[in-house]
């Protein structure tokens, strides 16, 4: 009698987990379905608002690390932000060791080794969302989007989409949006065959991990032990230091120039012209030419970022990004003095 | 058996220390001070620690992560709890210097990668990665450059020598191997500098300048 009425109660079960199933089977292809539709029409633009206003509006820690094939490098990261204030804090796991702070356009490195706090202000981030109202076709001109599919990294699942160049003078990325945030969590960098040229990606990370802006900023001000230099930045104007580009390269928009102070003993102070296309940048430093420091013309390669050095007459220039070679060719090709 | 020495405030004063480092808000000064604590009060301080982390872990990735403490620690930390002296030194004094460092790099894993097995894999692959590194340092080594190149500027951790002259650095690779990089260290500030500025890309990824100075540059030299 009793094993009659377990085997009934058994019975029961098994039909009861049949129908749950069958009903689950039912309603979830259909949620299944939806989610992918939407994702898929987002456009460029919208991709790439989501990724960056996740950076500025998560809290996040993690530990990151950039590879290529010549080098790999990793930091531990805390990221905090309350309203517009954003402050983060990185601790560089390879290399000597150092820890840099950032507080909205405030730097501050501390050097471990030497004891030494460097103080600087940098360009203010956030000039993104201006780029993207101002040339709103300047991006989708020049790069595409498009959703690849799904994976998982650092335990977050992401949406993997592939931004590519409409030219040969950019190169194309592909980027894993973590699918509820946007957050970029892996990045890579392709050349114009499609190959990997660096990866950056977080091995670990925690999305709204509870970091509080005081706390990182109490860390930031404590200089005890250390000595603190300060270095000063110019904006300056490219017109006026009698500099132009004879012809744009396309794509690229001149962001900013800044000059450093001049140190006492240091070499004259260099010019700084930072372009960006949206999504790389390419710096022109412009110094006097020095014959006995600037030797070596020629091009050097470092995972995604390319450096082309060249003397034009007086002056020694060095370009810098995350570009192929021809595009920095371009740069220095059209960069012409327009004073004497 | 040791006597300790030490006062209940102190004892508690360590504890705090311990759990800041534990969140990461610990300065370099006062980790400095927290790793030369007197031995006395050194007693079940590792397993302070632990509890330290298995309890982050669990508030933050919830029950599966306390599976995997080991029954040994199980024992260790209830005989801590219970405020009875230990019967029997559970690690040598050298060991919570060492395993501290340890314990923070793992300490923050996502649940899902808390067997120990995972910790292995990921220390396997970072060893490999590093090998990796130096196996490319020493083969990318054999062409060095010859002639002197731009002067020394000062570069973070470089010792000042009479210029024009290629900086060279030892670098302390995470596996403790000292290795010999030849770094060009203009190109290096200016490098940084770039990654500063280039801040106008919507794929600004927390990567910050210092994180390339560590880098050698790769051959192709036209």
């Amino acid at each position: 009698m009793s094993m009659l009425s377990s085997g009934r109660a058994a019975v029961a079960v098994v039909s009861l987990g049949l129908a749950a199933c069958t009903v689950l089977a039912q309603v979830a292809p259909a949620t299944v379905d939806a989610a992918p539709a939407v994702v898929e029409q987002r456009s460029i633009g919208e991709w790439l608002t989501r990724m960056h206003d996740a950076s500025r509006k998560r809290a996040y820690t993690g530990t990151f690390v950039v590879s290529s094939e010549a080098m790999l490098a990793s930091a531990r990261i805390w990221h905090a932000c309350e309203g517009e204030q954003q402050i983060e804090r990185v601790d560089a796991l390879t290399g000597p060791p150092r820890t840099t702070f950032r507080r909205n356009d405030h730097v501050v490195t501390f050097l471990q080794d030497s004891k030494v706090a460097r103080m600087e202000k940098r360009e203010a981030l956030g000039l993104f969302p201006n780029l993207l109202q101002a040339a709103d076709t300047s991006i989708a001109e020049f790069y595409s989007a498009k959703r690849l599919g799904q994976d998982r990294v650092a335990g977050f699942e992401a949406d993997i989409v592939l931004l590519k160049p409409k030219d040969k003078l950019r190169f194309g990325y592909r980027v894993w949006s973590e699918k509820k945030s946007g957050l970029v969590i892996k990045l890579q960098t392709l050349d114009v065959d499609g190959k990997v040229l660096e990866q950056a990606a977080f091995s670990e990370l925690q999305i709204d991990a509870p970091v509080r802006l005081d706390s990182l900023a109490r860390m930031m001000n404590k200089t005890t032990g250390y000595r603190t230099e300060r270095v000063e930045t110019l904006v300056a104007d490219p017109a006026a230091e009698g500099w132009a580009l004879s012809e744009p390269v396309p794509g690229f928009r001149s962001m900013s120039c800044i000059k450093r102070a001049p140190q006492p003993g240091m070499p004259p102070s260099t010019m700084q012209w930072v372009f960006s296309d949206g999504l790389a940048s390419v710096s022109l430093f412009v110094e006097p030419y020095d014959a006995q420091r600037h030797l070596k013309e020629g091009l050097v390669g470092m995972g995604a970022t390319q450096s082309l050095m060249r003397r034009s007459e007086d002056w020694w220039l060095t370009a810098v990004g995350e570009v192929p070679v021809a595009t920095l060719k371009s740069f220095a090709a059209a960069l012409q003095r327009t004073r004497k | 058996m040791q006597v300790t020495t030490m006062n209940q405030d102190d004892v508690l004063k360590l504890h705090e220390r311990l759990s800041a480092l534990a969140d990461g808000e610990l300065d370099g000064d006062e980790t400095a001070q927290l790793m030369a604590a007197p031995r006395a009060g050194r007693d079940g301080l590792h397993a302070t620690w632990q509890t330290y982390h298995l309890i982050g872990d669990v508030l933050r990735g919830g029950e599966q992560t306390a599976v995997h403490a080991s029954s040994d620690f199980l024992s260790r930390l209830q005989t801590r709890l219970a405020q009875e002296p230990p019967l029997v030194p559970a690690r040598p004094v050298a060991m919570p210097v060492a395993e501290p460092v340890a314990v923070v790099v793992h300490g923050r894993e996502p649940a899902n990668d808390a067997s120990f097995r995972w910790k292995m894999v990921a220390g396997c692959a970072s060893f490999v990665a590093v090998a990796a590194l130096a196996w490319t340092v020493v083969g990318g080594a054999g062409s060095p450059v010859p002639q002197p190149q731009m002067a020394a500027v000062e570069a973070p951790v470089v010792e000042a020598k009479a210029a024009p002259q290629v900086v060279e650095q030892e670098v302390r690779l995470p596996s403790g191997e000292a290795q010999v990089m030849l770094r060009d260290a203009r190109l290096d500030e200016l490098l940084a500098a770039h990654k500063q500025a280039g801040s106008s890309s919507a794929l600004q990824m927390p990567v910050p300048a210092g994180l390339l100075r560590s880098a050698t540059f790769t051959a192709p030299e036209r």
